[in-house]
């Protein structure tokens, strides 16, 4: 008998149905993904104005992205960079967006999924960058203020500054420290309020301070910016029977800044911390250690930790793509101590003595080029002819070589540095020892010609905005 | 009374014979069935036995290289026993609850369900009577394991096939246990609502098949012959009691409960069984390791569904825990395969299916999960 013969109707209707099902599993097969790599978002958003020039540039996917996917961002004007894949996101780490400038994006098709599916279409966003400007510190009505000064393009003289913008109003409080995000140039501060607690505060350029965080009777202060403008990690000291917030030891915490979630940073409550700093992957963050004296290093992701021990007490900043970061530790050299600065590794677990083994010197405030391969200090000498009481401003290559002074006046104690998003300048303020008249004031230096420009008087502790 | 001969038929080809080549000469209602060719039996029946011989001698082949040439030894496979105990025990004592809810409800059908309501009540035509059985889940909340007796009770009552089929595949999805269960471990979103729409889908599909069939060329001679003389009015085999005490009819309704339970309990165990053999000898990792693009992660998480043979109730929160590693159509292909068939249910199957019949209920589903899974992959998204 013909076996074709010996199936039923209903058998012949089952695979008629199977053999259906199994040629429409074939073409849809051979149509292939009709829907792609999902963006999810783009940052800076499509249309956003005043972005900072230190931005940098994600997009989000819908799924974690393939670590060797080719992702190719182009901007016009042409700006190079660097692409970072981490997880779903992938980032373009300008080398220096030009202020006041409009840019378009095009993410190019074909960026991979880590289960193949593609981008099928390139993605085009616009934004511009906003104008460049000094944010400081300045005293008015008694309380500490933040101010806003443009960044002259041509060289003023003092008696023909701008005036500068309060950025901020004195029932705001006295303000503490204060953090410019890398994203958009939000500006997030402390501020003292008068029962000696301090709250966190947040104000976009152009808008009105806005209550970030009422710490209540505790202080919170160190704000850090994560790198992608979303994180943001501050120190909070709590009040006791045994003494006052400002004065109680400092513990962690991380806060989404869109929706004000908070959480510890530590699962242990014990662990202490502040002036955290992130890497530029936002995976690691440094921070001073006060139980352990020293520099920790934490990774957010693992809870992998490690340990350096000094007693200098400045925060230690990352390098611009890099998991190495700068710190600085005191070394008894003879009779006399010296302050070197270190570049460390916590994965390879290597430190490298930038200093010199036997310079007789005080480094610190040590600061990153937007490129990674330039730090900017303040320096001073305490033995020899060139010994000064005074801290100058130095420039070295990340491997510490190249060392050279950028300011040469004994009289004139410079503030902290702080390089400008194209890695051109940098802005301190000074601090004349001598005079009728002290006045701390606020000034750039171009890296190259040395040349230098007030760009205000008085104010203190400037950073470059956006 | 066309299904009597069937009772002592033992070769599937002879059912074939009797109804497909030679439909229309019924054999009369006492004549003597003419046995199965002893040749043809023989041979049939060395060929099963040979083929599990071989089956279970590559299965122990598996286990000792996997111990002497992979492990280290007699503690390896002793570590391999403990395991396939443990799974066993965890896949048996997680299922026979249901087990216990199903052959009592079952029990509750035979005494107190009067096989007229059916044949007066429920839908005949192919689409509204495969509605019908779809959404039947809603009313006897059950898991895979608790609706076979169900449904076989149900058949006997004389229960319309197609309305049988597509309530054994969709029953236990659809209905307020599983539905709240893929809610809390998914919340309302697209696996949520997939599950449940592509359940009914199929179960639909397959239940309208199924109503081009004829009982006799599905079901086992035993149910058949119920299910015809329930729908024939020629015997009663319901033990539908109206006037009989209510205390008789319950410890009646016990009596086949636990009758039933004893009996579906045999599937059970071989099924939970061999769940467990293919667990022990099929690491879940080398197919997780495999699990990925649009395809191939559906076809793995049916795998998995099929050899995890976890229980409908609680398999979105095992879900849940691969929603991160593969893809949604997977995911969903997982959820809405996995209660329909499964290696225990596959086998409990076989009190009530012909084994073709059972392989239909296998082929089916999966075929179409798999095709639900793939389009979801390759136009929602993963």
């Amino acid at each position: 008998m013909n076996p074709a013969r010996r199936l039923s109707a209903f058998d012949l209707t089952v695979i008629g149905v199977l053999l259906g099902a199994a040629a429409l599993l074939g073409v849809l097969i051979w149509r292939g993904d009709q829907v792609g790599l999902q963006v999810v978002a783009m940052t800076p958003a499509d249309g956003s104005a005043s972005v900072s020039t230190r931005s940098q540039l994600t997009v989000s996917f819908d799924q974690p992205l393939d670590a060797g996917s080719a992702v190719r961002f182009t901007l016009d004007p042409p700006v190079d960079g660097q692409v970072q894949i981490i997880g779903d996101r992938a980032t373009f780490i300008p080398q220096a967006l030009q202020a006041d400038t409009a840019y378009t994006v095009r993410l190019e098709a074909g960026v991979r999924g880590a289960n193949g599916r593609t981008l099928a279409e390139a993605r085009v966003w616009r934004f511009t960058t906003g104008r460049t400007q000094a944010i400081f510190t300045r005293s008015s009505e008694g309380r500490e203020q933040l101010f806003v000064a443009p960044i002259p393009s041509e060289t003023v003289a003092p008696g023909e500054l701008p005036t500068p913008t309060p950025l901020m109003q004195s029932q705001q409080g006295s303000v503490w420290d204060y953090a410019v995000s890398p994203v958009d140039g939000r500006i997030v501060f402390s501020a003292l309020t008068e029962t000696g607690s301090s709250n966190l505060w947040i104000v976009a350029p152009g808008g009105e301070p806005q209550l970030l965080l009422d710490c209540g009777v505790d202080f919170c202060s160190s704000p850090s910016w994560s790198h992608d403008g979303e994180l943001l990690i501050f120190a909070r000291r709590n009040a006791s029977e045994f003494g006052a917030a400002a004065v109680n030891p400092p513990r962690l915490s991380i806060m989404h800044v869109a929706s004000g979630e908070l959480a510890p940073v530590f699962a242990d409550s014990q662990k202490l911390g502040f002036e955290a700093r992130w890497s530029s992957d936002n995976r690691w963050i440094t921070y001073l250690s006060p139980d352990f004296i020293g520099i920790g290093v934490y990774n957010l992701e693992s809870g992998e930790e490690r340990f350096y021990p000094t007693q200098a007490g400045e925060s230690a900043p990352w390098q611009p793509g890099q998991t190495r970061f700068v710190m600085n530790e005191q070394r008894i050299l003879g009779e006399r101590s010296a302050i070197h600065l270190f570049l460390v590794d916590p994965i390879a677990d290597t430190r490298v003595n930038l200093s010199g083994e036997q310079a007789m010197v005080e480094d610190g405030a040590a600061v990153w080029s937007p490129d990674g391969e330039w730090i900017a200090f303040r320096r001073n000498i305490t033995e020899g002819p060139d010994a000064t009481l005074t801290k100058q401003l130095w420039l070295m290559r990340a491997d510490g070589s190249d060392a050279r002074p950028l300011t040469t006046d004994a009289e004139i104690d410079h503030g902290p540095p702080s390089w400008s998003p194209d890695g051109r300048s940098l802005i301190f303020h000074k601090f004349p020892l001598k005079g009728p008249d002290i006045v701390i004031s606020v000034w750039t230096l171009d890296v190259e010609t040395g040349e230098q420009q007030q760009i205000a008087s008085p104010g203190q502790r400037p950073q470059w905005l956006p | 009374m066309i299904c009597a001969g069937l009772v002592d038929l033992p070769d599937l080809a002879y059912n074939r014979r009797m109804f497909v080549d030679k439909p229309q000469v019924a054999p009369p209602t006492d004549s003597v069935i003419p046995p199965t060719p002893p040749t043809a039996s023989l041979r049939s029946r060395w060929l099963r036995w040979l083929l599990t011989v071989l089956l279970a001698a590559a299965a122990i082949t598996a286990v000792f290289y996997d111990a002497f040439v992979n492990g280290d030894g007699l503690p390896y496979l002793y570590q391999r026993v403990q395991t396939f105990v443990t799974i066993f025990l965890g896949i048996f004592i997680e299922a026979a609850p249901f087990l216990i809810a199903g052959s009592i409800v079952s029990g509750l059908i035979a005494v107190f369900v009067d096989q007229s309501a059916i044949d007066r009540y429920l839908p005949k035509a192919a689409l509204p009577a495969a509605l019908a059985g779809g959404a039947m889940g809603m009313v006897f909340p059950v898991c895979e394991c608790g609706v076979v007796p169900v449904v076989r009770r149900l058949y006997e009552k004389g229960l319309p096939l197609s309305i049988g089929i597509a309530f054994l595949l969709a029953a236990p999805v659809i209905n307020p246990i599983v539905i709240l269960s893929t809610y809390s471990a998914f919340g309302w979103g697209s696996v949520f609502v997939g599950r449940i729409v592509f359940s009914f889908l199929i179960a639909v599909v397959v239940g309208m098949l199924f109503s081009r069939a004829r009982p006799e060329e599905v079901l086992l001679p035993a149910v058949c012959q119920a299910h015809h003389d329930a729908c024939c009015a020629v015997h009663d085999h319901s033990h539908h009691l109206p006037s009989a005490p209510l205390g008789q009819r319950f410890t009646q309704a016990f009596n086949l409960a636990g009758d039933d339970f004893f009996d579906m309990a045999r599937y059970l165990i071989v099924g939970s069984m061999l769940a467990a053999g293919m667990q022990t000898l099929v690491p879940q990792s080398a197919l997780l390791a495999v699990g990925q693009g649009p395809v191939l992660s559906v076809i793995v998480m049916q795998a998995l569904a099929f050899i995890l043979s976890v229980c409908s109730t609680v398999d979105a929160f095992l879900a849940l825990a691969f929603a991160g590693t593969f893809t949604t159509g997977a995911v969903v292909a997982f959820l809405v395969f996995g209660p329909m068939v499964d290696i225990k249910s596959s086998l409990m199957f076989l009190s009530i299916f012909q084994r073709r019949v059972v392989a239909y209920l296998i082929v089916l589903p999966l075929m179409l999960s798999l095709l639900m899974g793939v389009w979801w992959n390759l136009n929602l998204g993963w």
